[in-house]
């Protein structure tokens, strides 16, 4: 990040994208920096591998970016529908091989993941993997409360019976 | 508490989401059942696998590339604010298109544009084949082809609106906080049709034996409302993927919800006066909620405006009794 950005990585989102809506190249770069991770963490989980993490976390800022400029959206709302619109996309493009279930926990949670269903794996992602809260959650998702809880529910349960025989507690 | 509705609590115990009625009632389930506290603890493996798994490190050169790529794309002649020059050149690429097309055929009239919109129309009525009732196919593609507002039109003038179709106003920034009223903006003549940027097929699991939509209907013998205070059942009705460019739709679903006495909200349950949209979005999210009694009566009314259930995902919920819904409409 440049020198002079520093003082500007303090500000909140919202004046952040204010500032980026009216042209401030430097305020959107803090808000790249600041969501590139977890919008990376959220790909990389999703589709499996480094390079097409890549490949979609950088199509999801650019789309991002774009919508910040027209939308009154919150910022951590819109990187989060970018990169799971990004990741649903790339997923259907290209049939996610299903990971083996001899190694590490790292392949078996993958193994696991991939047979969460969309909706099951975007929520469950967003709450235990990037530390959202429900209410982020239902936001994001444009979902209810009460309809982001079930299917966290829903998700947890299923991985859970997914990873039963797979994990040494 | 029955082990049934403890297992639907087990991730909101885990997250100290429950009131201490309901977490000491998980409580006593779990002692009593074995096997409900083996899925605790799977529950509990996986989210602490999940919650290692992260957080990763984006690559080093991820933000300048994003830069550099916004950068590019606003160099570019099909990129850039002005959108009246994007429609123009849309427009003009259609054109373009069609006349090609019609060379190609050997046509003699290459001119004959209504011939291409009738192909259109045909196109879209394939994709909306049993989504509306038999009769309302023609009405809604009347309202498509509505000119704006003082705009004459020659061949519609003589028929009849379908009730609530009136104004083509789509919802957009509210001007008027607080007010009921919907504030109608004026919107280019082809801006319905310019909304549907990748037609979705409906399942397959909502269509008869004949091929034809059927709304789907809860089976509540198989999902259980739990309602300890006994209070009437409520819907939650999460309407979303709306076609919002759609000049009618938001109108219609509101004018709806006030019909079935309850109003459109977004999804944290803030009424929508106004809906804010940008030209880039082709769905919202809008939610309402119906005594359970009235759903079958709301899916037909909504059938009748032409749209068309596909999706439905029963969701219990300690409150009330949510149902998503994928709601299409004919841009």
């Amino acid at each position: 990040m440049s020198a002079e950005l520093q003082p500007d990585a303090q500000l909140p989102d919202a004046e952040l994208a204010r500032r980026a809506r009216g042209g401030e190249t430097d305020a959107l770069e803090v808000l790249l920096r600041r969501y590139q991770d977890p919008a990376y963490g959220l790909c990389l989980r999703w589709l499996g591998d480094t390079r097409h993490a890549g490949d979609a976390v950088k199509d999801a800022l650019v789309s991002f970016s774009e919508q910040l400029r027209r939308s009154t959206t919150p910022p951590a709302v819109l990187v989060y529908q970018s990169a799971i619109a990004e990741c649903e996309e790339r997923a259907k493009a290209r049939k996610i091989e299903k990971a083996g279930l001899d190694e590490g926990d790292e392949t078996r949670l993958r193994a696991a993941l991939s047979e969460l269903d969309i909706n099951e794996l975007s929520v469950l992602l967003l709450r235990d993997l990037v530390g959202l809260d429900l209410d982020q959650i239902a936001e994001v998702l444009a979902l209810s409360r009460g309809s982001a809880r079930s299917r966290l529910q829903r998700a947890r349960l299923k991985i859970g019976r997914l990873l039963e025989t797979r994990i040494d507690v | 508490m029955h082990p049934f509705f403890a297992i639907n609590r087990l991730s909101a115990y885990l997250d100290g989401d429950l009131p201490r009625r309901e977490r000491l009632e998980v409580e006593r389930v779990l002692s009593r059942h074995p096997e409900l506290e083996a899925e605790l603890l799977n529950v509990q493996n996986a989210v602490r696998l999940v919650s290692q798994a992260g957080p990763a490190r984006a690559p080093r050169r991820l933000v300048p590339e994003v830069l550099q790529a916004l950068e590019e794309r606003q160099q570019s002649p099909f990129r850039g604010p002005d959108r009246v020059r994007n429609v123009l050149l849309g427009l003009g690429v259609t054109v373009s298109i069609a006349t090609g097309l019609a060379v190609w055929m050997g046509r003699d009239n290459v001119a004959d544009t209504p011939a291409v919109d009738a192909a259109a129309d045909a196109a879209m009525d394939d994709f909306l084949d049993g989504a509306t009732e038999p009769a309302q196919p023609d009405a809604v593609a009347e309202v498509e082809n509505d000119p704006p507002e003082g705009a004459a039109s020659d061949e519609d003038s003589g028929d009849a609106e379908p009730a609530g179709f009136g104004d083509a106003g789509l919802l957009a920034n509210d001007p008027n906080p607080g007010s009921d009223e919907l504030v109608p903006v004026e919107l280019p003549p082809d801006a319905g049709r310019m909304s549907i940027s990748e037609p979705r097929r409906l399942p397959d699991q909502n269509r008869n034996a004949a091929g034809e939509i059927e709304p789907f209907i809860p089976d509540w013998d198989k999902e259980p409302v739990h309602d300890e205070a006994g209070s009437s059942t409520l819907l939650q009705v999460a309407v979303y993927r709306v076609y919002a460019n759609n000049p009618n739709v938001l109108r219609e679903l509101h004018d709806l919800a006030q019909a079935n006495g309850t109003l459109l909200t977004d999804s944290m349950g803030k009424p929508i006066q106004i809906r804010s949209l940008s030209g880039s979005d082709d769905f919202a999210s809008a939610h309402l909620t119906l005594p359970a009694a009235n759903m079958e009566v709301f899916l037909s009314q909504l059938a009748r405006l032409g749209m068309a259930v596909a999706i439905s995902e029963p969701d219990s919920d300690a409150e009330r009794q949510s149902l998503l819904l994928e709601v299409m409409y004919k841009p």
